[in-house]
């Protein structure tokens, strides 16, 4: 059985939303993880918001629940989730690691 | 659906007879192409107006010597992102200089109106409730375009021309 | 530069207003996201991984310091503080928000700017050399022709729902720095046996999956019939381009599928049908236009100033800059100065909101109010005084905008890639970002000399990697990325598409191999030779052996 979570981006500010339990649209970490059984119906209630303007672009994306709170499987899901690796300053609480990368480069914080 | 003709919303004459059924007794009717190249006899002992419809992979160079049996030509829009028949409408104006209704039929949007008219459309199927007024509007969206189209209007190009020749005198 | 008149700020209000009703309407759910996406691409608003990104246009190239500091209010009002310089002259803000773009477009209408058709299916951002007007080489100023064809492909009803986009470059010198071989449409100023300035024509150009170069379809235009003759060229294609397959859908294959003879002729029957309509350019329309790119009036000096040849002299770093950065001017006394966006380590093409306001500023002082993009990421001061050039360096020095590695190894142009755009296969600004630290020694980037490193995270090739000396292409691979390295790809007159070397790299492995290939260059050069030039004599073999068959993959 595999895991998903149901993501959008808000309509308002384009940013990037995951739906929770009560179908408001919120963080990753507070996202409700929903299995194979139940994926047609979270996405149902996501299409919902979609006709209330609230957000667009619903999909599923599948994530690895074994840390505790979602994992997307995806680099592609994770930037998404936790921003882009090369700007903390722009990015959302996650693993450090997400903004870490070789040869001693370092991720641009602004107001260099 | 109420038809926008020249600025005004009016009844519509027209009927549009598929392929498969026969043409009513009287009355303009609009055929597709083919039909017209089947039955272009039986068409043209009627009497009435006739008009073609246009698909948007079809251009008006296809009926070229025909144009003047036709009071209409339909251009297809089958996705407003399909934009074949705004240049078929612009060379039935210009090319072919015809004069009679030239109809926008399918997927359109108010966003489109205005090139539409530009273009050199007369007359589309407007959506219930919307009105005379919302047309102008949405064709006078811009109020000077730039370039020269086909629908005779001027173009800032054309207004600049001629404010440099009343300087010039 | 050209100035507004009343007509053409009446275009961008008026444009303004019906984006705001468009926003409302799509905010009411009037309309659907995918009735409005059209609508909100044809006034440059993507929504991307993050957020919405607004790509305002820079019409080829040029901007007045007032318009510079006006895009750094709106970085620091509407965005996070800071704006990315795009491979087609334009400039890309990342965070702003819907129903705040209605507002970003009114402020940009009081600037004389916009974002009109810099995205969708729709004629883009017309470019032209960023070199315009002040290059030695040049013919007459491309720019003039640029701001023409601007006019009559803003919100041109026929072309507004192409089978996809079109991108029309131009250069008035024989040297081609605009890549115009790489467009739909290239136009090349010539002159003719008569002396006449015309055009010739060129169409089919493009990147992407199936890069191509453009092909000549008219060898000489006289000047009073390009609109007309670019009216006919687009409209074939808008009857004619596929619309059955988007990745077919661009000119470059139409020309590939039914010959540029055929394509000729088609043009050239619709050509003759209109060319004496009122497209037909009056001389005074022409020379009206002319007038706003007249050179400024320069003082008269000498040739060499003598104390920019003394400072050379007396400070080293600053020789080096010179070297790099600096250009030769038409005018007598005076120099190009090329700002490098790409300081060591850094994301190329981003300045941040105080940078903007301090280049405005400088602009001002030292460059008659004016700068340039350029389709490399980075900008121009194109009327600097040579006696100028010390203090400029100074103040540049202090803003992190004087790396000297313009058209070196340091000087990476690369995409968003997937830290930021939703279409892309692997990230690419930290590729670039490894690189300049793997190269940041300005003595060794001056020894290699001219490299054109070019990095794009997906075959959209929006990073321009096909016309790099070395290109890099993003792939997933098994959801990890490698990346493909080309070779000997150039964008100039000497046209040439890079050529995939062998199997891709990973991650971890691709920037020692683009050491590598530099070093098989320094090993195998011969006196005077650029990278280019050795990959051209030897071919790929020498590069290929030691990526692939030497101690490097050993090593892996």
């Amino acid at each position: 059985m595999t895991n998903h979570v149901i993501t959008a981006n808000r309509l308002l500010d384009g940013l990037v939303v995951y739906q929770t339990a009560t179908g408001e649209w919120s963080e990753l970490a507070v996202a409700a993880v929903v299995g194979t059984d139940d994926l047609a119906a979270a996405m149902e209630l996501g299409r919902a918001a979609e006709d209330r303007q609230e957000v667009t672009g619903v999909y599923e994306v599948e994530v690895d629940i074994a840390a505790g709170s979602p994992v997307p499987m995806r680099l592609r899901e994770r930037i998404r989730a936790y921003g882009p690796t090369t700007h903390p300053d722009f990015g959302r609480a996650g693993d450090p690691a997400h903004f870490q990368h070789p040869d001693g480069v370092n991720a641009v914080r602004f107001g260099r | 659906m109420p038809l926008l003709k020249g600025d005004q919303i009016v009844d519509d004459p027209w009927r549009f007879v598929d392929d498969a059924d026969d043409l009513p007794a009287e009355g303009p009717v609009v055929v597709s192409l083919k039909r017209w190249r089947d039955d272009r006899d039986v068409l043209m002992a009627r009497g009435t107006q006739i008009g073609v419809r246009l698909t948007s992979e079809q251009t008006p160079g296809q009926v070229e010597g025909d144009l003047r049996h036709f009071g209409l030509v339909a251009l297809e829009f089958p996705a407003f992102t399909d934009g074949r028949s705004y240049s078929n409408a612009r060379r039935l104006r210009e090319r072919y200089n015809y004069q009679g209704e030239v109809r926008a039929v399918g997927d359109v949007l108010r966003d489109q109106y205005f090139h539409l008219k530009r273009c050199g459309f007369d007359a589309l199927e407007v959506k219930e409730g919307e009105t005379a007024e919302d047309w102008l509007a949405a064709t006078s969206v811009i109020t000077t375009p730039y370039q020269p189209a086909s629908d005779g209007a001027d173009s800032v190009l054309s207004l600049r021309q001629r404010r440099m020749a009343a300087h010039v005198e | 530069m050209y100035r507004y008149d009343e007509f053409d700020h009446a275009v961008v209000r008026d444009r303004v207003a019906q984006y705001r009703d468009q926003v409302a309407r799509r905010l009411s759910g009037e309309i659907t996201e995918e009735q409005f996406r059209p609508l909100r691409l044809m006034n440059g608003l993507y929504l991307q991984l993050h957020a919405y990104m607004l790509r305002v246009a820079i019409p080829y190239g040029t901007l007045s310091s007032k318009q510079l500091r006006k895009l750094g209010h709106i970085a620091r009002t509407y965005d996070r503080g800071y704006g990315h310089w795009t491979t087609r002259q334009n400039i890309q803000f990342n965070w702003p928000k819907l129903d705040e773009t209605p507002d970003i477009l009114a402020e940009l209408a009081e600037v004389e700017m916009h974002a009109i058709q810099t995205s969708g299916n729709t004629i883009r951002n017309v470019t032209a050399d960023a070199f315009g007007g002040v290059a030695a080489d040049e013919i007459e100023d491309p720019r003039i022709w640029a701001e023409i064809i601007r006019q009559w492909s803003t919100l041109h009803p026929e072309f507004a729902f192409l089978p996809r986009k079109f991108k029309i470059a131009v250069t008035g010198a024989p040297h081609d720095r605009a890549a115009v071989r790489f467009h739909d449409i290239g136009l090349i100023m010539q002159r003719n046996w008569d002396g006449e300035v015309g055009f010739e024509v060129l169409v089919g150009g493009g990147l992407g999956r199936t890069p191509m170069i453009a092909k000549t379809v008219r060898k000489f235009l006289p000047k009073q019939h390009l609109l007309s003759y670019l009216e006919a060229i687009l409209r074939i294609y808008n009857l004619v381009g596929r619309r059955d397959n988007k990745y077919k859908a661009r000119i470059k294959i139409m020309v590939h599928e039914l010959g540029i003879d055929e394509v000729g002729e088609m043009v050239e029957e619709e050509w003759e049908r209109i060319r004496d309509s009122a497209l037909h350019l009056p001389a005074d329309e022409i020379q009206r236009i002319e007038a706003y790119f007249a050179p400024p009036a320069y003082e008269a000096l000498p040739s060499d100033d003598a104390g920019f040849v003394a400072k050379k002299f007396e400070d080293p770093a600053f020789a080096r800059w010179a070297r790099a950065n600096v250009a030769h001017h038409k005018q007598p006394g005076y120099a190009i100065v090329s700002l490098s966006v790409k300081p060591e380590g850094q994301p190329p093409g981003d300045v941040t909101a105080e940078q903007m306001d301090a280049v405005a500023e400088l602009a001002k002082t030292y460059s008659l109010d004016e700068l340039r993009v350029t389709h490399e990421q980075n900008l121009v001061f194109p009327y600097v005084k040579q006696s100028d050039l010390y203090a400029l360096w100074r103040e540049l020095d202090a803003l992190e905008l004087a790396t000297a590695n313009v058209g070196l190894a340091g000087d990476i142009i690369a995409c968003p890639g997937l830290d930021y755009c939703g279409l892309a296969s692997a990230r690419s600004i930290p590729i670039a970002q490894r690189i300049s630290k793997r190269f940041a020694d300005l003595d060794r980037q001056h020894d290699i000399g001219e490299l054109r490193i070019k990095i794009s995270g997906c075959i959209n090739a929006c990073g321009h990697h096909h016309i790099g000396h070395i290109g890099l292409l993003g792939v997933d691979r098994k959801g990890e990325e490698y990346y493909q390295i080309t070779m000997g790809g150039a964008p100039g007159e000497d046209a040439a598409i890079g050529k995939i070397v062998g199997p891709a790299f990973s991650s971890a492995e691709v920037v020692d191999a683009v050491e590598e290939v530099v070093q098989v260059y320094i090993e195998q050069r011969r006196d005077g030779e650029r990278f280019l030039d050795t990959y051209r004599r030897l071919g790929e073999a020498p590069f290929k052996a030691r990526l692939y068959e030497e101690k490097f993959h050993a090593a892996a």
